[in-house]
């Protein structure tokens, strides 16, 4: 039998023949449970932390990484778009940096492939931190002698470097994630962990097809998918005229292609989407229904997938040095 | 006397530092050698690995990617990190073509990461639909009761019942011509709120259509692809280089006369 007529077997068949080799069928959620601990090296993540709160990356001295992605409004800035040096607006919003480590690639295009490749684009962006490249912040850096000594002291010969600056910034990021979240705990078994009106919320948001792309422990981040599936996603707002993955990769399929974001801090993260064009989650929740699944949430059930939303906040970081 | 015997020992002491030399350097090669086939078989086994997750996924018995995706990451990283070892031992300057499948593997493996991604993002879209055409047709039903169209709409959604059920490519044919006439339906009904169900549903069997062949042709193309061939073909040559090296088994021109 070749390949091909085996995956096509009828699929009663394969699926009974599986099912019986299951302990059970919601053993398998398609939301997992976050982590307690990432591996990560302590000591380049306190410097990472330095430098991610540190103005002085960029080249005014006004803006750092921590200016968009503010630990306490959920790892964003709550703008429509971020703002970065001389006030300058940029063309997306700020996605959260909690559970960023999770994501199988950075940026709503998906351009970066891991933390310290996506740690150098605000560094140079000429919207946001502004320096002419990272070699300039390393030069910069070099001139700080609390930074030379510790650099030294991690990353012992290399000091600093565009590889040290970006991977200490990457170490720290991987500190921010949050466990413990009411729904992680519900998914290990405390029944009593979630509300009612949440249980049921995320009964809806499974059959109604969310978990279609938000899925995995990061509720999203792990695939792309195009912005109006079932509805153009142009027609929501005519001066969108974003194509996202499209300008990556020049293909086609990739018009208005974003990465799946997130849902864990969904519910503090506000305003929504790539570009911020939605205010609230009632909003964003109505256009995914209309664009992506392509039909209407009744006001009741809306308000359950909502307070399912708000049981993925896990424990928020707590800084150490700051 | 004193002479040739210093002679014999400088002689003896030189021998013994080339043969030493000689051994310790085949030492090192076969290391590294090792770690070039192990890392070959990682890659292997984890693109294996891929090809049973697409189609555990494809089947809706893996509802999250993060597997996937985690494995497709590795996989990156690794053939980059090894294309570096290879670098660094100067394998593709050997002139045993080891240059030329790499570029083949890197390319096959590329396009096989970037037709996962076509893969997932489909078979998200087709599970939606999947899922909810034949709840949307029960909806159409009970709106058009008693209508003219009630028997079309109902005679779909059984074709469509049947066709998630058994996966039989017959019925798939019958709903791509039941959607060529769902239009025409549609304008022949005159109620609004009747007229919105139906273009939902109309929209959902669309997708069912269009994606089922859109996400199985992604599935074969990853699955199908050609990266793992080009992995052994290069493991092959390795092999056959490194047992000609060490014992003199073959001359270059047999090892590539087979490829």
């Amino acid at each position: 039998m070749s390949l091909k007529q085996f995956i096509f077997l009828p699929r009663t068949v394969v699926a009974i023949f599986l099912l019986t080799c299951m302990d059970g069928v919601y053993a398998y959620e398609p939301i997992e449970v976050i982590p307690q601990k990432v591996e990560y090296d302590d000591k380049k993540a306190e410097l990472g932390e330095l430098l991610f709160h540190d103005k002085r990356l960029s080249t005014d001295d006004s803006v750092s990484c921590a200016t968009c992605h503010m630990l306490n409004q959920g790892g964003a800035d709550a703008k429509k778009v971020s703002f970065g040096v001389g006030g300058k607006a940029g063309d997306r919003n700020s996605p959260t940096v909690y559970n960023s480590v999770f994501n199988f690639r950075q940026f709503w295009d998906g351009r970066a492939m891991d933390l310290a490749e996506q740690a150098a684009g605000p560094l140079t962006n000429p919207v946001e931190m502004a320096m002419k490249s990272v070699d300039d912040v390393v030069t910069k850096l070099n001139k700080i002698p609390q930074y030379k000594k510790q650099f030294s002291s991690v990353y012992g010969k290399t000091g600093i470097s565009e590889y040290s600056v970006l991977d200490a910034i990457a170490e720290y990021e991987k500190t921010l994630i949050s466990p413990n979240s009411p729904f992680d705990k519900f998914l290990q078994g405390d029944s009593e962990a979630i509300s009612e009106k949440a249980k049921e919320g995320y009964s809806l948001f499974k059959s109604y097809g969310c978990t279609s792309c938000h899925q995995g422990k990061n509720v999203g981040g792990n695939m792309f998918q195009r912005f109006g599936v079932l509805k153009d996603g142009g027609l929501r707002n005519t001066e969108d005229i974003d194509l996202g993955r499209y300008k990556i990769t020049k293909k086609e399929w990739d018009k208005r292609v974003f990465k799946v974001p997130s849902l864990r801090f969904v519910t503090l993260t506000a305003p929504y989407f790539h570009d911020g064009s939605v205010a609230t989650l009632e909003g964003a929740i109505d256009v995914m229904a209309e664009f992506q699944l392509g039909r209407t949430l009744p006001e009741d059930e809306r308000s359950a997938i909502i307070a399912f939303l708000e049981t993925l906040v896990g424990d928020l970081h707590k800084s150490k040095k700051l | 006397m004193k002479n040739s015997i210093l002679m014999m020992v400088v002689v003896v002491v030189f021998g013994a530092a080339i043969v030493f030399r000689s051994t310790s350097k085949d030492q090192v090669d076969e290391h590294g050698y090792q770690y070039i086939v192990d890392v070959i078989e990682q890659l292997s086994l984890k693109d294996k690995e891929i090809n049973t997750l697409i189609i555990k996924s494809r089947f809706g018995l893996d509802q999250n990617y993060d597997e996937l995706a985690n494995i497709s990451a590795q996989i990156r990283r690794q053939a980059k990190s090894l294309e570096q070892v290879m670098r660094e031992k100067e394998l593709f300057s050997l002139g045993i073509g080891i240059q030329n499948y790499w570029s083949t593997y890197e390319s096959y493996l590329v396009e096989k990461l970037d037709t996962i991604e076509s893969f997932k993002g489909n078979n998200s879209i087709l599970r939606n639909s999947v899922n909810y055409a034949p709840i949307a047709g029960e909806n159409v039903i009970k709106a058009v009761k008693g209508l003219e169209v009630e028997e079309t709409i109902s005679s779909i959604n059984r074709t469509l019942y049947k066709y998630i059920i058994s996966g039989d490519r017959g019925y798939l044919a019958d709903l791509k011509l039941y959607v060529l006439d769902l239009p025409g339906v549609i304008s022949s009904i005159e109620d609004r709120r009747s007229k919105i169900i139906l273009n939902e549903y109309f929209n959902h069997l669309k997708v069912v259509v269009e994606k089922q062949e859109d996400t199985d042709n992604y599935m074969m193309r990853a699955i199908n692809n050609r990266n793992l061939i080009t992995l052994d073909r290069i493991r092959n040559v390795l092999d056959n280089h490194y047992r000609r090296h060490s014992y003199g088994e073959e001359d270059s021109s047999q090892l590539l006369s087979r490829f």
